[in-house]
C-alpha cells in the first residue's frame, strides 16, 4: 500500500510536470472538501466511520475551446459500519484510486459534464464472530489484500467563482465499476462509494464539493 | 393465467435464494438406537461447555420421549472435536466427536461457518458399542421447492 501511495504522488508529479510543456493555458489545482466529513460529524449514522479522503484534481484546458482534461488520485482509509447480520464486528478498508475525465463547459453558464475512465486498489480487513452460548464466541481476523475495481465516472459540476484564483465546484457524480476477486463484498470501496451488496458490478453515486486553485 | 402468477413469484423467489446455514453455533444429531435398551438418562455433559442448560434440555427430552429419535448437541466452534459425556443410571459412556470447521465468507451471507469430515481417518473415539458418523454440510447446495438439498450437518448413530 506505501508503494502505492508513493507512485500515487509521483505520478501526480509527472502529470503536472508533463501537462505543464502540452498546454499553455491556465491549470488548476482541486481539493476534495467534504469527503470523508460525514464519518466524523455523524459516526453513528453514516455508512462510514471516521474515513480519511484525501482526493486531490489537477485539471488543465485542453486546446479546444471549453474542453478540459482532469486527473485525479485518492486515498481513503476508514472504517464502515459494523453489520452483526453479516457477523462481521469490525471492519477497516484502505485504498487508493485513479481517475480521468474529459471535460465539456457550457458557453453560457458554468456548468460541466465530464466523464473518464477510474481505477481503484483497496485492502479490507477486520473481525468476524459466531456466537457460542455453549462453549464461548468464536472470533477470527479476516484480510482481503488490494482487490482491483476499474470502471467509469461520470458527473455534473457547477462552478461558483469565488475570486480570481479561487472557485467552488459543486459535483454530482455516478460510478460504474466491476471489480476482482469473490471472496469480500464491501460496504464502501474507496474511489466508488456505497457498494453494499454488490458482489461483481459496483454502481455508486454521490454529492462532493471541490477547492479549486487558478495557477496560472 | 392468474393462478399461475403466484406460483410464478414463488420460482423466481426460491431461484434467486441463497441458504446461509446457522451462522451461529452447529449442532449434531445424534440418534440413540434404544430398542434393546432403555436405560434412564440422568446427564450429559461436555468438555470444555460454559453453560450446560442445552444438555439439561436435551437430557429430559431422552428421558421423557421413548420414541424421541433425535437429540440436538452443540459441538464447539473453537477446536476440531468435541466430547460429551453422557451418565446413565448404571454407566457411563464417551464420545468424542472430530469435524473440520469451515469459516468463509459468502454472498449474500457474510460470514458463515460448516464442517467437514475430519483430515484424518478417525472420526469419533467413544465407549458406546457402535457409532457411525455421516457428514453433511450444514449449508444447503440448492435452495429448490422442496426445500433444498443437504444442510443436515453432522449426524451419529448410537447403539448404546
Amino acid at each position: 500500500m506505501k508503494t502505492l501511495f508513493s507512485s500515487l504522488i509521483l505520478s501526480l508529479f509527472w502529470i503536472n510536470a508533463n501537462a505543464q510543456k502540452i498546454y499553455s493555458t491556465p491549470f488548476y489545482v482541486g481539493l476534495d472538501v467534504l469527503k470523508g466529513l460525514p464519518s466524523y460529524v455523524f459516526p453513528e449514522k453514516y455508512f462510514i466511520r471516521k474515513t480519511a479522503i484525501i482526493e486531490p484534481y489537477i485539471r488543465f484546458n485542453r486546446q479546444k475551446p471549453r474542453r478540459s482534461i482532469l486527473f485525479s488520485a485518492g486515498f481513503a482509509n476508514g472504517s464502515s459500519k459494523v453489520d452483526t447480520s453479516l457477523q462481521i464486528r469490525s471492519h477497516q478498508f484502505q485504498g487508493v484510486y485513479f481517475k480521468m475525465a474529459f471535460e465539456a463547459t457550457n458557453q453560457r453558464i458554468p456548468l460541466s459534464v465530464g466523464v473518464g475512465p477510474m481505477l481503484s486498489i483497496a485492502g479490507f480487513k477486520g473481525k468476524y464472530q459466531f456466537k457460542g452460548p455453549t462453549f464461548g464466541d468464536y472470533t477470527n481476523n479476516f484480510h482481503i489484500k488490494e482487490i482491483m475495481a476499474f470502471g467509469a465516472e461520470g458527473y455534473l459540476a457547477y462552478d461558483l467563482s469565488l475570486n480570481k484564483k479561487l472557485s467552488l465546484r459543486f459535483l454530482i457524480r455516478n460510478t460504474l465499476a466491476i471489480r476482482s476477486g469473490d471472496t469480500f463484498y464491501p460496504d464502501f470501496f474507496p474511489g466508488i462509494g456505497y457498494t453494499k451488496d454488490m458482489p461483481k458490478y459496483m454502481v455508486s453515486g454521490g454529492f462532493s464539493t471541490q477547492l479549486y486553485f487558478r495557477c496560472k | 393465467m392468474k393462478k399461475l402468477l403466484p406460483l410464478l413469484f414463488i420460482i423466481l423467489v426460491l431461484y434467486g435464494c441463497t441458504d446461509c446455514g446457522p451462522q451461529q453455533e452447529l449442532s449434531v444429531r445424534i440418534r440413540f438406537d434404544r430398542t434393546k435398551d432403555s436405560l434412564y438418562l440422568n446427564q450429559i455433559q461436555a468438555i470444555g461447555a460454559l453453560d450446560q442448560k442445552v444438555f439439561k434440555e436435551q437430557t429430559e427430552y431422552f428421558n421423557k420421549y421413548q420414541e424421541f429419535s433425535f437429540t440436538g448437541l452443540p459441538i464447539s466452534l473453537l477446536a476440531d472435536s468435541t466430547t460429551y459425556v453422557f451418565n446413565f443410571n448404571n454407566r457411563t459412556d464417551t464420545l468424542t466427536l472430530f469435524y473440520q470447521r469451515d469459516f468463509y465468507y459468502k454472498e449474500n451471507c457474510g460470514f458463515v461457518v460448516d464442517t467437514k469430515r475430519p483430515a484424518k481417518l478417525q472420526e469419533t473415539i467413544s465407549t458406546f458399542s457402535q457409532v457411525r458418523a455421516e457428514y453433511e454440510s450444514y449449508i444447503m447446495e440448492e435452495v429448490t421447492l422442496k426445500g433444498g438439498i443437504g444442510g443436515q450437518g453432522i449426524s451419529l448413530n448410537i447403539t448404546l
